[in-house]
């Protein structure tokens, strides 16, 4: 779908809600490590995004856990 | 031999082979990732003592002495039973959960290594910690097979000053 | 700031699934698309049939020649004697609908080849190997019989349905089915198809000469000229389209019985 997309142009709908899906995912772990650690906060977080093989990417979030008063 | 007895042999030699390679290629994959995952515990519990934070700015009450940028890579290859599910996970489409634990591996032991590196330099802490992902390309199926994933994670390592280390609290 | 040493939960970043379990899924759905493609591929066949009838195809490549052919001259008097040989015999069969052309290929391995709209072609090997007319009348005959069967157009549409499998699987460009006519349709007949030629081809040969004799010497040529058991290579014929020469010698034995012709019978010298 998506090389026919090349073609056309325009925003890639499927692309964007797969990604989105998956950004939520990793934050989600992210935020569940920090629970598991005793944290009530996570700052400076940083996503990344990479192609890994031919039609996979991987993503990941990181930052600090801090518990705040 | 007689004829159908060769042909047997021969039609199970076309149809097993892949599958055993498959099989072979998973069990030694996963006993490398298990051992693998047993040193990272371990050498995450030894340098548990040492910040390191995702902090783009210095926290002030760290007053640091010297301070130097400190690394740590790793490049793990892909077996080829992973390559194989995430093959058809591009025909399919969704979750390839096989990387998972590869991927969890190399940013563990990158970030594992930065600290080690910093650790064997003398430096107490180390901030803004950043981490990278690239793929490595094969040079056959025109540079688009992966032959491996290389992780970075780089960050500034710092020696604190007397009096404001930071001291492990066990709670 | 304190610094508080603490190690998170282990294996967050890690699904529960195990790995075996979702390559079995994956291996199991692939091959459920596989019989999705299968079942496709004789539905497909058929709605080629229906739409290319043999009237249809015999018009359709009428004057179409394969482009790596090297063709003798229209003069040579094998390939006059062949062309009469091939007129003979399909006079045996009215219904047809194709006017047979005979062209002879410059290669030196034996071979008889048959193209969609009746184009038969012979290899000047098969000519130098054939020691009666008998023998060359019997492989005429096979090629008549794929026509009969329209083991053409069958081919093409596997073909077309086994391009598109791989082209989904791949993910290669679609354009890339180029489906070159001569590619497959030809080198491609099954096992059965073969040896369902073979069938046409010996009745033929029967109704020609009244027996035969000699139809399948050529096969026993070749056993005796490779000096192999009859059984090696097993493993190759099952897995080749082209079923081993002795099963195919064993099968046409069994035919001429059941049909009860003559095993014996005067044999006709090559016309050249």
């Amino acid at each position: 779908m998506a090389g026919l997309k090349n073609f056309v142009g325009g925003e890639l709908a499927g692309y964007t809600e797969l990604l989105q899906d998956s950004r939520k995912e990793a934050t989600d772990r992210m935020v569940e490590q920090a629970r598991s650690m005793g944290a009530n906060a996570v700052v400076n977080v940083r996503f990344a995004t990479s192609s890994i093989a031919q039609g996979a990417a991987e993503l990941f979030a990181y930052g600090t856990a801090v518990r705040v008063r | 031999m007689d004829g159908a007895t060769l042909h047997r042999i021969g039609l199970f030699i076309q149809y097993a082979w892949p599958l055993l390679l498959l099989l072979s290629t998973y069990v030694i994959g996963t006993i490398i990732e298990k051992r693998h995952f047993s040193s990272i515990r371990q050498r995450e519990q030894d340098c548990i003592a040492m910040p390191v934070v995702s902090f783009d700015t210095m926290p002030d009450d760290w007053q640091a002495g010297a301070s130097t940028l400190v690394t740590g890579s790793i490049v793990i290859s892909l077996d080829y039973f992973k390559r194989v599910v995430a093959g058809l996970r591009a025909l399919f489409g969704g979750r390839i959960k096989t990387y998972e634990p590869l991927l969890d591996r190399a940013r563990r032991e990158a970030v594992l290594r930065m600290i080690e590196d910093a650790q064997s330099q003398g430096f107490d802490a180390v901030f803004n910690v950043r981490l990278q992902t690239s793929r490595l390309a094969n040079s056959w199926g025109e540079g688009n097979s992966v032959a491996g994933v290389e992780m970075l994670a780089f960050g500034t390592a710092v020696k604190l000053g007397s009096g404001l280390a930071p001291g492990p609290e066990r709670s | 700031m304190k610094h508080v040493p603490r190690q998170p939960r282990d294996g967050v970043n890690v699904s529960t699934t195990h790995p075996l379990a979702e390559a079995g899924t994956l291996i199991a759905g692939l091959a459920a698309l596989f019989v999705v493609f299968v079942l496709l591929t004789v539905f497909l066949v058929e709605v080629v049939l229906y739409f290319v009838p043999a009237e249809k195809e015999a018009d359709l490549f009428s004057s179409w020649l394969p482009d790596d052919l090297e063709t003798v001259s229209p003069d040579d008097e094998r390939l006059v004697a062949t062309q009469a040989l091939v007129d003979g015999l399909a006079l045996l069969w009215p219904e047809s609908p194709y006017e047979f052309r005979v062209e002879i290929d410059n290669s030196d391995v034996a071979n008889a080849l048959a193209f969609p709209g009746g184009l038969i072609v012979v290899t000047r090997g098969l000519l130098d190997d054939a020691e009666t007319e008998n023998e060359l009348a019997f492989v005429l005959g096979h090629e008549l019989g794929h026509y009969h069967n329209r083991d053409h157009i069958r081919a093409l549409g596997r073909g077309a349905v086994l391009a598109l499998f791989f082209a989904v699987t791949t993910r290669s460009d679609v354009s890339g089915l180029g489906l070159n006519v001569g590619d497959l349709t030809l080198r491609s007949f099954g096992r059965k198809q073969e040896l369902a030629a073979d069938e046409f081809g010996l009745a033929l040969v029967n109704q020609h000469y009244g027996h035969v004799r000699d139809a399948w010497r050529m096969f026993e040529r070749w056993q005796e000229e490779s000096g192999s058991p009859s059984n090696a290579g097993a493993i190759a014929a099952y897995t080749s389209t082209h079923p081993q020469t002795a099963d195919r010698i064993r099968r046409l034995e069994q035919l001429a019985m059941r049909e009860g012709w003559l095993l014996d019978g005067p044999v006709t010298a090559l016309a050249w």
